[in-house]
């Protein structure tokens, strides 16, 4: 039996309410929270053909990620203004590109590809790591 | 070291000896949401369509967007394929998801003979432009 536990329920939602669905709850003992660990923006030039890679650093194994950043069209040859989420992808009959997000042991890897591109391209992003891991 | 502080453990753990914490006040940041929502977009057979929320929050927020492919019922996360003139194989339906400072716009692309109603489902956080807010 849990002896012991808190419980934090949304505006107009009672504590006592047991049948409460989880989402009405901001915080349960049973359910860990989304932690961030680390965050932070990035600028980066890229150049292929073939893949290229953006390391941040970071003390944690195969933690949660999320990133976002500029696309680059390599067909029209056009960097957007707004920020798409990792991952990104452009497939062609004989053109590819892509944009991934690789969370690993100690590190976060920007990977970059165009099968094309024989120059630098600058991207911008933003990222937020979380403590929780994958594995 | 602080001297004040709130601490919440998992069940079964002892809060005062254990790392696996709920909550704790030392924590940097946890993600809050601002906004949920949700919309829907008709794409006409082998078509694009795209539909945008304005959310004017003056800054890029982080977001997780999910969209339902209509023709097998399975929940996708959205991913960016904005420029793909050639669809990939795997998919059916694709939705590209592009945030501003003042709109997040939901692109969809239908590589089907036939109309489609695409479901889409997002979260849009308080987090934004790589800083705690």
């Amino acid at each position: 039996m849990d002896t012991y536990g808190l419980k934090i329920t949304v505006e107009g939602e009672s504590v006592l309410d047991d049948s409460l669905e989880l989402n009405k709850y901001i915080m349960h003992s049973s359910y860990p929270l989304l932690e961030v660990y680390s965050y932070g923006t990035f600028t980066n030039n890229f150049v292929g053909p073939g893949e290229d890679t953006f390391i941040i650093n970071h003390d944690l194994e195969f933690p949660f990620v999320l990133v976002y950043m500029q696309n680059y069209d390599g067909i029209s040859d056009t960097i957007s203004s707004e920020y798409y989420q990792l991952d990104w992808s452009t497939a062609g009959a004989t053109y590819e590109n892509y944009a991934e997000a690789r969370t690993g042991d100690g590190t976060l890897t920007i990977v970059f590809n165009d099968s094309n591109l024989n120059k630098f391209v600058q991207l911008k992003g933003f990222y937020y790591i979380f403590k929780n891991i994958l594995i | 070291m602080p001297t004040y502080g709130f601490k919440v453990a998992r069940l079964g753990f002892n809060v005062l000896t254990t790392d696996e914490l709920v909550f704790s006040s030392e924590f940097l940041d946890s993600f809050k949401i601002k906004y949920s929502g949700s919309t829907t977009v008709v794409v006409p057979a082998g078509a694009t369509s795209s539909t945008t929320y304005v959310h004017n929050y003056g800054v890029r927020p982080s977001f997780v967007v999910y969209y339902k492919d209509p023709t097998d019922n399975k929940y996708l996360l959205s991913s960016g394929n904005n420029n793909s003139w050639w669809i990939l194989p795997s998919s059916n339906i694709y939705c590209t998801t592009r945030v501003a400072t003042t709109t997040i716009t939901f692109f969809i692309r239908n590589n089907t003979a036939s109309q489609v109603s695409v479901p889409i489902y997002f979260d849009l956080f308080y987090e934004a432009d790589g800083e705690i807010q």
